[in-house]
Formats: C-alpha cells, structure tokens, sequence
C-alpha cells in the first residue's frame, strides 16, 4: 500500500533521511525503531506532507503524495507526539473539531463521535474538559481525534511516550482494535515491548538509514544462536580472552560467536583447563532490544527514559 | 474556516488573561486616569500680586478693572515687603508694582509664558483706562458726548464665537485613546495562541487534514477581529455609561472600530510568524503599543512632541483611530459617512503608499487634518 522510494531529506547541509526505501503492506501494523535524532519523526513528516521530500517518492493507495495529496490526506490520520488538544475544551468539543477539520459530514458527526468515544474507551468522559483527563486519557483522545474520518492509514509518532505502565497498556488495547479493524498503521516508538506486541513489520532507523527491516519473528531468527552465556566470575574472564571480547549480563558473561557450536565446545575446555565449575551455560536468542543494541550500540530503554 | 473560527471564540471566552488584558486593565486605565485627570477645568486663570508703593487719583480704578478680568486672580499684599524677597521665595512667581504712574511687572525667570500673557493683559487694561480719561477730558471740553463718543469709538468689534455645544474635557481623550491603545495588546494572545499551536503539534496535526492551511489563518484571524470588536464596543459603551461620553455617529465608530480590529489583529498575525518565542512576542507587542501611543499622543497631547514626531504620527494606526474617535465630526451625515468609508477603504487597499494621501481627504472637523 505504502511505497517509500529513495527518500531523502536534508535541514540546511546535515541530511537526516538517507536514500530510504521501504515497502509497507495494506492493514499491517509497520514499527519503526531508532534513537533520538535516528530521522522517524522526519520520515513520518515526510510520509504525512508535513515536510516535502528532497528526493524520491511516496505512493499511498499507488497515488503519489506530491500530486495527489488532498486525495491521500482525507485517507490519513497522523497522531503527533505531542498531545495536541485544547485542554480548556471539553472532550466532545475536541472531537466535534476535529470531526469539522477531516470534513466529517454533520449528518454522521455524531455517529462518528460517539463510535470513536467507544473506541477510545471514553464514553463517559464526553462532557470532562481535556485538562481534567489523565496523562493517559488524553493520549486516547489525541488517538481518537484522528479517527473521526475513519482514515485507512495511521501514523502514529510515540503515542505512549511519558504515560504510565497501565495507560499504556490501554493505548495497546486502542490500537490492537485499529489494526484488527484493517487499517495500516505506522507505528514510531522507543518502547521496544510495544513494538514486539503490535507491529507486524520492524524498521531500525539509525542516521537516517535503514539498518534493518522485516518481520519480528524474523529479525530474531536472523539474529538468534549467535552468542553464548556463561555463568564465570570476573577474575576468570582472563582465561577467555581468546574467546573474544564477552559483554556482561544478568547471569554472567555473553560471548559473541558465528559459531555458537564451536564456542561452546572452547568454553567447555576453557573452563576445564582451569578447573572452573560450570553452573550455566546457554545459547543466547536475542530479544529485539538486544538487536538492536547490537546494530546501533546504543540502548533503546535509555533512549526511552531520555 | 468555521471549525477553527468557533473553536478560537470558545477557547478565548474562557481564557481570564485575555479577558484582563483586553477589559480589566483598560477599564482600570480609564478609571485612574479619570479621576486624576477627570475633574479639571479646561479654564485656567493667571495669579498676579500687586503691591502699592505710591497711589494716585487712578490706582484704585486700575487696580478696580484688573478684577472685572476673568482670567486673572488679583491678591494685593502688604507694601512693607521686599518685592524681590517674595519672588525669590518662591511664594509668588508675578508682582505688579505700582508706584504713582509707574507701573512695573517683576516675575520669575521659569514664568515667562505667564509674565507675558499677564504683561499684555495690563498693558491692555491701561491702554483702556487712558482712553476713558481722554475721553472723559474731551468731553467736558468740547461739552459735544455724540462727537466724542464717535471719535473714540474702537475700529473694530471683536467677538467669540463658538461653533459646538459639546465640551471638551480630559475624559473625551482618555476613553478613546486607551481604548485604542489596548486594542494592541491583542496581539499578546495572537503570539501566543499561534506558538502554543506550533509547540503543541497541532499546526503539524492540521497540515495533515484535507483542510487548506488559509482555513486556519483566517478562523483564527476572524475569531481574534471579534473580540477585539466586542473589546472597543465594550471600552466605549463604558466611557459613555460612566463618564457620558459622546459617542456620535455610530455606524462610522462601527466601521472604524472594525478597521481597527483589523488592522491591530493583522499587526498580532504579523509579530506571531516574526517572532520565535512567547517573550520576544510580548516585547515586541509593548514596544508598538506603548511606542505606538506615546508617538500618536495617547499618552500627552500630540503638540508636545517634536515636529517629526507629528508628522511621522500619521502613520501609525493608533493616531488615526484615536483621532477619528475624539472627534466632533463623528456626527457625519450620510455622504461624509461614505467618504469615509471610501477613505478608509483607500488606506487598506494602497498601504503604505498611499496612506498619507488618503488620510489628508477626510471629511472636515474629524480630527486628521493638521
């Protein structure tokens, strides 16, 4: 449905998006990853017309975002990271809005406003004014906002960032029913878990370029079985420095290896060399998070709490 | 344009700092200004001390016609004291002395204004007095009164006149001039509106709706032109319950209010893309509102500035308004009304170029022609 083609963007000389191509299906749920100043949000910008590209081209619905974009834009629904309402209105002002600005016909607006309250789980917060709602309250009426129009395409730019586990864990729910619902969605985050539970398809953006991209499941396959954990204090890790360079983990050290196989069986004689018990000694499966570590050398929690 | 137009209406009706700037603080302007500047006279009279040293058979009718004058407030004091001791004192700034037929006028160096007002004043009075006794002297010698009253009659017979009812006070300047002044301070909250919109994502929110962006500058741009019409209308339907101020012509203090909005709210939308923090919007906003109305003489009167300070004040919508509001000539019939609205009209249309033109072909008596 979405087709990203060589894009590229630049502010002034530093170019934030690199020649980036991508390819997202029709009602799939496309996570995109990547630290601070990676270029997401300048990507979904980008995608949503914000900013206009330097270079290549965006089809949406195969129609070209430089020459049809009021046709895409009644289409599209971008969730900003910011919470953008007036928080002096009520919530069914905000909807009633919003439902003006994506030309929702008055003949369905209230329809439409109360099937998104429902979506959003706020039907009895209807008359509450916006800065009364909780943190994570607002962030589904922000969402909701967006829906109105029934959009075929979502672009959400972190849409839990600074709520609470709980809160979060309703935003899931409100876009677990969008994505069953048949729409594609874009999903920015730095919460590695949310993007695990959700997306279908995983994009790591870093420098503006794409260093990875497909299905979860896949990238861990692609990644798994490459390291081995092992259970060793700190004064022996002198015995293994032939082994590599280990990185320390919860049960002791992770040594990196093409070869798992061939590491284990070093290991094993390492340790027996120098009568040193083995209590644990697994192949490691990475977690996307320790992927992306691995990629970008950066971790993404960090980024997250930044 | 609607969507964005109502949402601003509700919003700034529930915003109690707008409702300070744009009423409160005007409001409370006005009532200061009032009644510091509300109960004076606009006559003013002049203060002379005589002292007698030596006097004549004509020092009592001199002294007597110098009281029948309105203008000046006659206090004899005591002949023993120094004339120059009083006025180095500081106690009296004028001192006529009359010694026999001399008369002399000593006066503080910082009166000059006075001295000389109060100099032709007795000049004048003494002139008179020689003519009633010259007349008085022919009279009995030619024994003739027709004749001698024809041969001093004065040449020329002087009257004033005045060509409007209404009084003029402190008040008739100073509800129409912050009214206009405070009009600006619109543009505090057009800052501020727009860089929360910005700050907030919602501009990038609505970049991505079907909507035109034009919607959005002008639901706002409207919205914010309503309320400072609802502030002028307001501000002088306060002025005229309170202190009775005449209003005139209202369909030219609509049309005129209206163009004010516009133009103030077009300044605010102006400052809003120029400036790229809520502070340097303020500031900017003082700076033309104040600078504004101290140049367009909202604060003292106009001829106290320098003379291209005046001419530079046409210029600035401020002096304009202010001008047109205090006017007598806002009792216009149909066709100055209409001028008027051609004048206004041709100011938008040719700004800046032709606004000095345009400015100088308003009906007479409204206040714009220097």
């Amino acid at each position: 449905m979405i087709t990203i083609d060589q894009v590229s963007k630049s502010y002034g000389k530093k170019q934030v998006i690199k020649n980036v191509s991508l390819s997202i299906p029709e009602g799939s749920c496309f996570g995109l990853v990547g630290p601070n100043g990676a270029g997401k949000s300048t990507l979904l910008k980008v995608i949503t017309m914000i900013l206009s590209a330097d270079h290549g081209e965006i089809t949406i619905a195969g129609e070209s975002t430089e020459r049809n974009s009021a046709k895409i834009k009644q289409q599209l629904g971008y969730v900003p990271q910011e919470i953008c309402l007036e928080e002096t209105l009520t919530v069914e002002d905000n909807l009633k809005f919003f439902s003006q600005v994506y030309n929702v016909p008055s003949s369905i607006q209230k329809e439409r406003i109360d099937h998104v309250l429902k979506t959003i789980q706020l039907e009895d917060r209807k008359k509450t004014i916006v800065k009364q709602l909780s943190g994570g309250m607002q962030r589904r009426l922000n969402i909701g906002c967006t829906l109105l129009h029934d959009p075929m395409l979502l672009i959400m730019d972190e849409p839990t960032v600074g709520v609470d586990p709980n809160s979060r864990n309703e935003i899931y729910n409100v876009v677990k029913t969008l994505i069953k619902s048949n729409k594609t969605v874009i999903y920015s985050s730095h919460y590695m878990e949310e993007i695990e539970k959700l997306c279908d398809l995983v994009c790591f953006l870093n420098h503006g370029e794409v260093i990875d991209m497909d299905s979860p499941q896949t990238i861990i396959q692609n990644n798994s079985t490459k390291a081995v954990e092992v259970s060793i204090n700190a004064n022996d890790l002198k015995h293994f420095q032939h082994l590599g360079e280990p990185k320390e983990s919860k049960n002791g050290y992770v040594f990196p290896s093409d070869d798992p196989l061939q590491l284990i069986h070093q290991l094993i004689e390492t340790m027996k060399e120098h009568r040193i018990d083995v209590h644990h000694l697994q192949m490691v499966t990475p977690s996307l998070e320790d992927i992306y570590l691995q990629k970008t050398g950066q971790s993404l929690s960090e980024e997250g709490q930044s | 344009m609607n969507a964005h137009f109502s949402l601003e209406l509700k919003k700034m009706l529930r915003d109690k700092g707008l409702v300070f700037w744009t009423l409160l603080l005007p409001i409370f302007f006005i009532v200061i200004f009032a009644s510091i500047f509300g109960n004076q006279s606009s006559t003013t009279s002049l203060t002379l001390h005589v002292v007698v040293t030596d006097s004549t058979t004509l020092t009592d009718p001199f002294i007597e016609q110098l009281q029948h004058i309105d203008t000046i407030d006659l206090e004899q004091i005591d002949s023993t004291h120094s004339t120059n001791e009083l006025l180095e004192s500081g106690d009296i700034s004028t001192l006529l002395e009359i010694n026999g037929e001399q008369l002399t006028l000593h006066y503080d160096g910082t009166q000059e204004d006075t001295a000389g007002a109060l100099y032709g004043i007795i000049d004048n009075v003494s002139q008179q007095l020689h003519l009633q006794v010259s007349q008085q002297n022919v009279s009995n010698a030619v024994s003739e009164e027709a004749f001698t009253d024809e041969w001093f009659a004065a040449p020329f017979q002087l009257e004033a006149v005045t060509i409007d009812d209404q009084s003029v006070d402190a008040i008739t300047h100073i509800v129409p001039g912050y009214a206009v002044m405070f009009t600006f301070f619109i543009c505090i909250s057009m800052v501020s509106s727009l860089l929360k919109d910005l700050r907030q994502g919602m501009i990038s929110r609505l970049a991505t709706s079907p909507k035109h962006p034009l919607h959005y500058l002008l639901g706002k741009w409207c919205a914010f032109i309503v309320v400072v019409l609802l502030q002028l209308v307001i501000l002088l339907s306060f002025g005229w319950l309170v202190y009775d101020v005449q209003i005139g012509n209202l369909m030219a203090i609509f049309t005129l209010s209206l163009f004010l909005s516009m133009t103030a709210t077009a300044i605010g939308l102006l400052i809003s893309m120029a400036v790229r923090s809520e502070n340097s919007g303020i500031a900017t906003t003082q700076v033309l509102a104040l600078g504004g109305a101290i140049v367009s003489g909202l604060w003292m009167p106009i001829e106290f500035m320098p003379n291209f300070v005046q001419q530079a004040s046409v210029f600035f919508p401020q002096y304009c308004s202010s001008s047109i509001f205090r006017s007598h000539g806002i009792k216009w019939n149909t066709c100055e009304y209409f001028s008027f609205i051609s004048d206004i009209a041709s100011v938008y249309n040719h700004l800046p170029s032709n606004r000095s033109l345009s400015l100088s072909s308003f009906p007479p008596g409204c206040g714009l022609t220097r």
